[in-house]
């Protein structure tokens, strides 16, 4: 079985560090990483993850957008995308369910409720 | 489930914890050590509190010689004018930071009680004294309190957040 692979996005150091430090040691998935949402879309079409996990508020395009244009391409319309974001405001979950977006989690991440919730999307 | 399955999830559990903490120390270490100078250590210190911790509000201040008064002198999503000095005086709980020993609300909760509206202090710690402390005032709505995790990580941040901040020719008196 290919190994699932992870779009990370996140223009923090710190929170890239820490998701792939999980990921690598908890589960089998494979990692990549863009630090905005620019990079994010050229990451995306080509890399072709199996997932993107990507924090909301960045420069250049912040995650709702960059949502939004992938769901508007043909190659990156059917990848699930969780936004990460410090916000869990009602307002803040719908406008990232409008852009495209398939679940949310907050920060700081929990490291089990992520796994849980992307095994949930990947499998093992 | 059976009591061996309830057991067992326990442990995994506890493992990933385990795990989990062992991770937001290392990070915090590399992002630390890769500050090049104050500036990228105060981003750095920014970065380990926001995405670990769950603060966006924070303060850093300096400890003044006579150690009875405290002078902001960085900040993130505070008002720094209202917050620009902390009276140390005979304050118990910034006397003991000033010593040393970390504020943190929800985790030591018996001396909580105080006047001042932080969810906790943190003293710098450099060449065996209290050079900086830093504050963090609120945690974001969806973290209710620091846990054991965030605890160490705070503890971290007093050993070792001194030697990223200042040289040991360039204290804080110096800034």
């Amino acid at each position: 079985m290919a190994t699932k692979k992870i779009l990370l996005v996140d223009d923090s150091k710190t929170a890239l560090m820490m998701e792939r430090s999980i990921l690598e040691n908890r589960t089998h998935y494979e990692c990549v990483t863009a630090m905005d949402g620019v990079e994010a879309l050229a990451k995306a079409r080509e890399e072709k993850p199996d997932l993107v996990l990507m924090d909301v508020v960045m420069p250049q395009m912040n995650g709702f957008e960059t949502c939004k244009k992938m769901r508007e391409q043909a190659d990156t319309r059917e990848i699930p995308i969780i936004l990460v974001t410090t916000r869990s405001e009602e307002s803040y979950t719908e406008a990232g369910f409008a852009s495209g977006c398939n679940d949310y989690i907050t920060k700081p991440i929990n490291s089990m409720e992520l796994l849980e919730l992307l095994r949930s999307y990947l499998g093992e | 489930m059976t009591s061996k399955a309830k057991e067992d999830a326990v442990k995994t559990n506890g493992a990933v914890t385990s795990a989990f903490r062992d991770f937001q120390l290392e990070v915090a270490q590399r992002r630390l050590a890769d500050a090049v100078d104050r500036e990228d250590a105060l981003d750095a210190i920014r970065d380990i509190v926001t995405n670990l911790l769950g603060s966006e509000e924070i303060a850093l201040f300096a400890v003044e010689q006579d150690q009875a008064i405290l002078s902001l002198f960085w900040s993130f999503g505070i008002d720094a004018a209202q917050h620009s000095t902390l009276v140390a005086g005979a304050n118990p709980l910034l006397r003991r930071v000033i010593d040393g020993e970390p504020y943190v609300e929800g985790a030591d909760r018996d001396r909580n009680g105080d006047l001042i509206n932080f969810k906790a202090f943190v003293p710098i710690r450099l060449g065996g004294r209290t050079v900086a402390v830093l504050g963090i005032r609120t945690l974001l709505p969806q973290k209710a309190r620091f846990n054991e995790s965030d605890v160490q990580l705070l503890r971290f941040l007093s050993r070792e957040a001194g030697k990223a901040l200042f040289s040991d020719s360039d204290t804080v008196q110096h800034l």
